[in-house]
């Protein structure tokens, strides 16, 4: 087989791990400046839920005229500029998942164009400097499935009440359900749970269905990835004090997600292909 | 009124929108009300770094105070046993102790911030002087040219006066807090006036919004 066909895999290969590793840093840097937005949210909602229980014209500083509604506002306004902070990282992380997504099915593009002029031998082969093209694309497509899981979760902790006119509240949920066997049980209760709370649902389909298709040369895979991203905006609510658990349970469901094993398996792949970035 | 700086005439250069002077040459009241405009932007920082301040404070007067009374029933509680009795004591002495510091520290920066709102009184004395030297000057009617941008000189009183009603009863709102802080047992009666010293229910972004406009009319912000 040709040897330039070998070689702009291996270029395309190479480029692909440097993007990955690139965006890995900006992947982390964002997730470590979500943490003490996190901190915030839950501090807030604490605030919010002692306010709730307190009847200000009960207490010493029921001679102020309408503080109640003032430090209601006020509140409500500090949730909504944490939740808009918050809201711009998760467009950050999702650019990142597209640009790495991007890059690995271009790779594994250009692998089933020239499959034909692969054996498996050359397949398989590991250099001292270079590992196999069947492992690397297997690396690739791992980090592009951990950051393809990790988004849609990340998003789901976030609810995002944004105040609407008068003092009402307006939810903007963003919502990424996955369809896969584990979690499909747990989106499908939040959305009911979110249905029956909301009155005008206001949906928009996100994302079209991607289908992505892998043929190992060891074992033949098919893997379905689908995806849907459901938004609802401006859903018109009056905030009671069942809906504050939204917002209470954010930073632990944020913190619950931390997979550091996920993590160190990227790292681990960019090690392992450390040497074959660097050669000519 | 005297003149801080004299006009520098420059041949061919002068501009010539109604009202708008060079920034060198800007004298008399016109001098005055740029000096009040950086003089409220200045007051109104200082008053957002005791803020914070004030707000670390009275979080931990009420940690403190939740400590207290914790200790108050471990001591109900171990009122039986002996071993414990004194270490429990010096707990509660130090305790009390830190408290004490803690309001004596807030109670300053209540007066600090009293003492910027007599400041700010008097820049709102100021703008009426003002406004009372132009009547003299120009009649009922005012000066002709704004003395800025477009502001009458009226508005430049109307600002102050707003400014100077919010932050007054913020400062009341402020010593109620600081009163009521170190007694109160209901936790979330504490939060909230923990909520109410941070988030400052009576300065909101009418107030901002104000300040912002006085600086650029004045010249103070680029526009």
């Amino acid at each position: 087989m040709s040897k330039s066909v070998l070689f702009s895999i291996y270029q395309t290969l190479k480029k692909c791990f440097q993007i990955l590793e690139n965006n890995q840093k900006v992947w982390n840097s964002v997730l470590a400046e979500c943490k003490p937005l996190m901190v915030s949210l839950g501090n807030l909602e604490e605030q919010l839920r002692a306010f709730q229980k307190v009847q200000i014209a009960n207490t010493p500083l029921h001679t102020f005229p309408d503080l109640h509604q003032r430090l209601h506002f006020k509140l409500i306004q500090a949730v909504d500029i944490v939740l808009g902070k918050l809201t711009d990282k998760m467009c950050s992380l999702q650019s990142v998942r597209d640009a790495i997504s991007n890059q690995v099915s271009g790779a594994f593009q250009l692998y089933e164009q020239n499959i034909g002029s692969l054996d498996l031998a050359t397949c398989t082969q590991r250099s001292a400097v270079a590992p196999s093209i069947a492992d690397m694309l297997e690396w690739l497509q791992d980090a592009e499935r951990f950051y393809r899981q990790q988004y849609p979760f990340l998003c789901h902790c976030i609810t995002v009440p944004v105040l609407g006119v008068r003092n009402t509240f307006s939810l903007c949920v963003i919502y990424c359900g996955h369809a896969s066997r584990l979690h499909t049980a747990e989106d499908g209760l939040e959305l009911k749970r979110i249905n029956s709370v909301c009155g005008i649902t206001h949906f928009e389909i996100y994302h079209l269905e991607k289908v992505l298709l892998l043929i190992c040369v060891r074992k033949i895979v098919f893997l379905i990835y689908m995806y849907r991203f459901l938004r609802r905006k401006n859903l018109l609510l009056t905030l009671r004090a069942d809906d504050l658990s939204l917002l209470q349970t954010a930073p632990k469901r944020w913190e619950s997600l931390e997979t550091p094993s996920g993590e160190e398996s990227i790292s681990d792949t960019l090690f392992k292909v450390s040497f074959f970035i660097e050669s000519q | 009124i005297v003149s801080v700086f004299s006009p520098v005439g420059l041949q061919g250069s002068e501009t010539t929108t109604p009202g708008r002077k060079s920034q060198s040459a800007v004298t008399g009241s016109a001098r005055k009300v740029k000096d009040n405009a950086a003089d409220w932007h200045n007051l109104i920082l200082k008053w957002d770094r005791l803020n914070d301040e004030g707000s670390t404070m009275a979080n931990k007067i009420v940690n403190l105070g939740f400590n207290k009374s914790s200790q108050k029933e471990m001591q109900v509680m171990m009122a039986g046993q002996d071993t414990s009795a004194s270490s429990n004591s010096e707990n509660a002495f130090e305790n009390s102790r830190e408290l004490e510091e803690e309001c004596d520290k807030l109670l300053s920066v209540v007066d600090k911030m009293t003492h910027i709102v007599s400041k700010m009184e008097k820049l709102v004395s100021s703008e009426k002087g003002i406004i009372d030297l132009e009547t003299f000057q120009y009649g009922t009617g005012g000066r002709q040219t704004p003395l800025f941008q477009t502001w009458p000189t009226s508005q430049f009183a109307d600002v102050s006066n707003k400014l100077y009603e919010a932050y007054k009863q913020e400062l009341t709102l402020k010593r109620a807090i600081l009163q009521e802080l170190a007694h109160t047992t209901n936790p979330d009666l504490s939060m909230v006036y923990l909520s109410c010293w941070l988030y400052q229910p009576y300065t909101d972004d009418r107030a901002k919004l104000l300040l912002e406009g006085l600086l650029l009319e004045t010249g103070h912000r680029p526009i």
